[in-house]
């Protein structure tokens, strides 16, 4: 049987999940002709979400907004039939358009650049939430379509809300990714991390960190000794990786790492080595020749083994490995030290 | 209805984890800006917003000290090496080393624009920062929920500029189609549900796309976007006022582009405002001194200019009275730290950044090589780091 992803497994629960928290309200909404918003309005969200949302989760979206706009349209407080209209087609071609919804009915706020004014508009401009009338007598209604507006969000926001609660998951999966690979993978040096940058793209930023990066002159430390040589000795040796790869298996997101490189090493006491090397984690091997026995060729001696490790990272495990097993010794000798006797 | 909420992305300088909250950081200086205003009198503006800094500064900083560690204990075996390689370790140690300098006169601008590992990375910490509020807001949102603003300055108006864009263009959950639902028979019922919700998924690649997600303002003070932005141009942004041909929504409300007349960083390469933006793109240029350091974050909010659209749009139902919009009129040029200042010592001020910024914008030296020369000449006037 497979498994199902842990996302999908999300998703599912959360499209079960229970009903949303209440927001607590306070004053500082926008005033239109002077109403601030309240939760006792007929169309607030606290008194219709009985009404759409089931629609919501049963029919989708469409459906539960085409019920919305019928009932606006039999409120006796919609008495300008212009307004009416308009805010009815523009809600209606947003419904219909099958795009993502729904920001296209937040109130629209235009801030005057002399005097401060703002102006308030729904939907494109098309219908005005300053227009009050004369006596404030387009006041109910304008306040109205708000309110309406209002709930055409709410249903967008609970219908894109899990996705959104994946989305979260996957980019905070991409981020641990990167700081697995920048902060605890393959050490790049900073001419690696340019020309590795310059390999990727900016819509890569979905799939995480590459999965390949090449290796360019790419030094560490390490020892070599010569096969076969009863008196051979082990002997330190900077190591250069002229050029290599290192692949970080999918699966393993980031966690590990491995590749191959050409090899060369420096040493006081010989020549130049040449050679190659396998690397896994920080560890690396590899095989090389030198001219050891001054006859300026290269591969007819005995080959020199070498093992290396990226300092950097090794270093840091076994100083967290050991902070690790200090702090637990210390808080061990503390309580014995506090035991009653 | 639930609180507003400002997100808000520093710039070059060292930042710590509290660098917005501090007696010297912009939340107080917008507090402080506040008190002005009747309406605001008394009040604490964090019971009437939600203030939501963003910190990537530890990111490029972690970085440089890696960097200085992977070159430092390599000294032992470099004497070895060849003459170009003990030269590469030798910058990298006294790069790495001067890291705090380096940060605090504007190092992390090459290591962002340069390197685009780091630069991803530092845009997943604003996305995921930014998502995780929103994802946050509209699973509690119950009518009438917040909206959204974003103020950033300076390298921060890059990095915010870049990360909107990704966010709301990215599939972040199209990487979860390819995986299938489970294939054994006596799982029909899940079957079902993970194939449904599969296919839900594949009509919601992206849940911050616009008509999803709006942002009410878009702040970007001491903009550096045209010179450093590496995502894409503002022609063909997500990050404006208007709906872009495949969106189904305008991804912010308004757009706000904030420059001070004599702040150099921002001439290097000036940030254009596309003819198409319409009413809503919005170009502020305040001229006020009340500091030294023009280009500082703290400076920029002290202008009614720029902080009364900031607080309309974090508080619905606040607006200035005319005594006060008069009074913004008549905003003082000379104040804060320059009151008592001479007025010799205040026209040789205005003529050392006039003169930067002729050099700023220079055509004959390449951008960042003229930005690196902008910095350093503004830190020599303001005497220290730029940021802030």
């Amino acid at each position: 049987m497979k498994m199902r992803s842990p996302l999908t497994a999300s998703l599912i629960a959360l499209l079960c999940a229970a009903p949303l928290a209440a927001a607590t309200s306070d004053t500082h909404s926008y005033k239109v002709c002077g109403r601030a918003y309240s939760d006792q309005a007929p169309f607030a969200w606290k008194n219709v979400s009985s009404r759409y949302r089931p629609l919501l989760e049963t029919q989708g979206l469409t459906a539960a907004g085409k019920k919305l706009l019928d009932d606006l349209k039999d409120s006796p407080r919609q008495k300008d039939r212009a307004s009416l209209t308009a805010f009815v087609a523009k809600a209606t071609e947003v419904l219909d358009s099958g795009k993502p919804c729904c920001t296209q009915f937040t109130v629209l706020e235009t801030v005057d650049d002399t005097d401060y004014s703002r102006r308030l508009s729904l939907l494109d401009d098309s219908v005005s939430l300053n227009d009050c009338g004369t006596d404030n007598v387009r006041a109910e209604q304008l306040d109205e379509l708000r309110y309406v507006a209002d709930d055409f969000e709410q249903l967008g926001r609970i219908q894109v809300s899990p996705f959104q609660a994946l989305g979260v998951k996957a980019i905070q999966e991409k981020s641990d990714e990167y700081d697995r690979m920048l902060f605890h993978g393959f050490p790049e040096f900073p001419w690696e991390a340019l020309v590795n940058g310059a390999l990727m793209t900016d819509k890569d930023i979905a799939k995480g960190p590459p999965l390949d990066q090449l290796v360019l002159f790419h030094p560490s430390a390490g020892a070599e000794m010569q096969v076969g040589l009863r008196e051979s000795k082990l002997a330190a040796s900077l190591a250069v990786e002229p050029f290599g790869w290192v692949h970080y298996p999918r699966d393993s997101k980031h966690r590990t790492w491995w590749g191959v490189s050409a090899l060369t090493t420096f040493r006081n006491d010989m020549g130049l080595g040449v050679g190659a090397a396998a690397r896994y984690q920080n560890f690396m091997a590899g095989v090389l020749w030198h001219d050891s026995d001054n006859d300026k060729r290269l591969f007819n001696t005995k080959p020199f083994v070498f093992v290396g490790v990226d300092l950097y990272q090794f270093a840091g495990q076994q100083l967290r490995r050991y902070e690790t097993v200090r702090d637990r010794v210390t808080s061990t000798l503390k309580a014995d030290a506090s035991t009653p006797r | 209805m639930a609180k507003n909420v400002l997100f808000l992305i520093h710039g070059i300088g060292r930042n710590g984890p509290d660098w917005a909250e501090g007696p010297d950081g912009p939340i107080a200086a917008l507090q402080t800006a506040s008190q002005r205003y009747v309406f605001f009198k008394g009040k604490d503006l964090r019971d009437l917003v939600d203030f939501v800094p963003i910190l990537y500064d530890d990111l490029l900083a972690q970085i440089l000290n890696q960097w200085q560690d992977m070159a430092q204990g390599l000294q032992g075996v470099a004497g070895a090496a060849p003459e170009a390689i003990r030269m590469l370790l030798d910058l990298q140690t006294k790069y790495a080393d001067d890291k705090n300098t380096i940060v605090a006169f504007g190092g992390d601008v090459p290591l962002y624009r340069g390197f685009r590992q780091f630069a991803q990375r530092v845009q997943l910490r604003v996305i995921l920062r930014i998502a995780e509020e929103v994802a946050k807001r509209y699973a509690a949102a119950a009518g009438d929920a917040p909206q959204f603003v974003v103020v950033a300055h300076s390298l921060g108006t890059t990095v915010a500029h870049d990360s909107l864009h990704l966010l709301g263009s990215v599939d972040w959950l199209s990487e979860e189609v390819v995986k299938g639902p489970c294939g054994a028979a006596q799982d029909a019922d899940e079957y079902k549900a993970a194939d449904a919700a599969l296919s839900l998924i594949r009509k919601v690649p992206n849940p911050f796309a616009p008509g999803y997600l709006a942002f009410k303002a878009v702040f970007m003070l001491s903009n550096t976007s045209e010179l450093l932005q590496s995502v894409c141009s503002p022609e063909n942004s997500l990050v404006c006022p208007i709906k872009r041909e495949d969106a189904a929504a305008p991804y912010c409300q308004s757009f706000y582009n904030v420059d001070h007349a004599l702040d150099p960083i921002s001439k290097v390469v000036p940030f254009k405002m596309p003819g198409d933006w319409g009413k809503n793109g919005k170009n502020i240029v305040v001229d006020h001194l009340y500091d030294p350091n023009v280009h500082a974050f703290v400076h920029y909010l002290q202008n009614p200019q720029v902080h009364i659209p900031l607080l309309m749009k974090l508080v619905d139902d606040f607006a200035p009275t005319t005594e006060e919009v008069t009074a913004a009129k008549n905003f003082p040029r000379f104040g804060g730290r320059l009151i008592t200042m001479a007025d010799a010592a205040k026209t040789a001020l205005v003529d050392k950044l006039q003169a930067i910024i002729a050099a700023a914008a220079a055509p004959a030296v390449d951008q960042l090589r003229r930005w690196r020369n902008t910095y350093e000449a503004l830190a020599a006037v303001t005497e220290g780091g730029v940021g802030g």
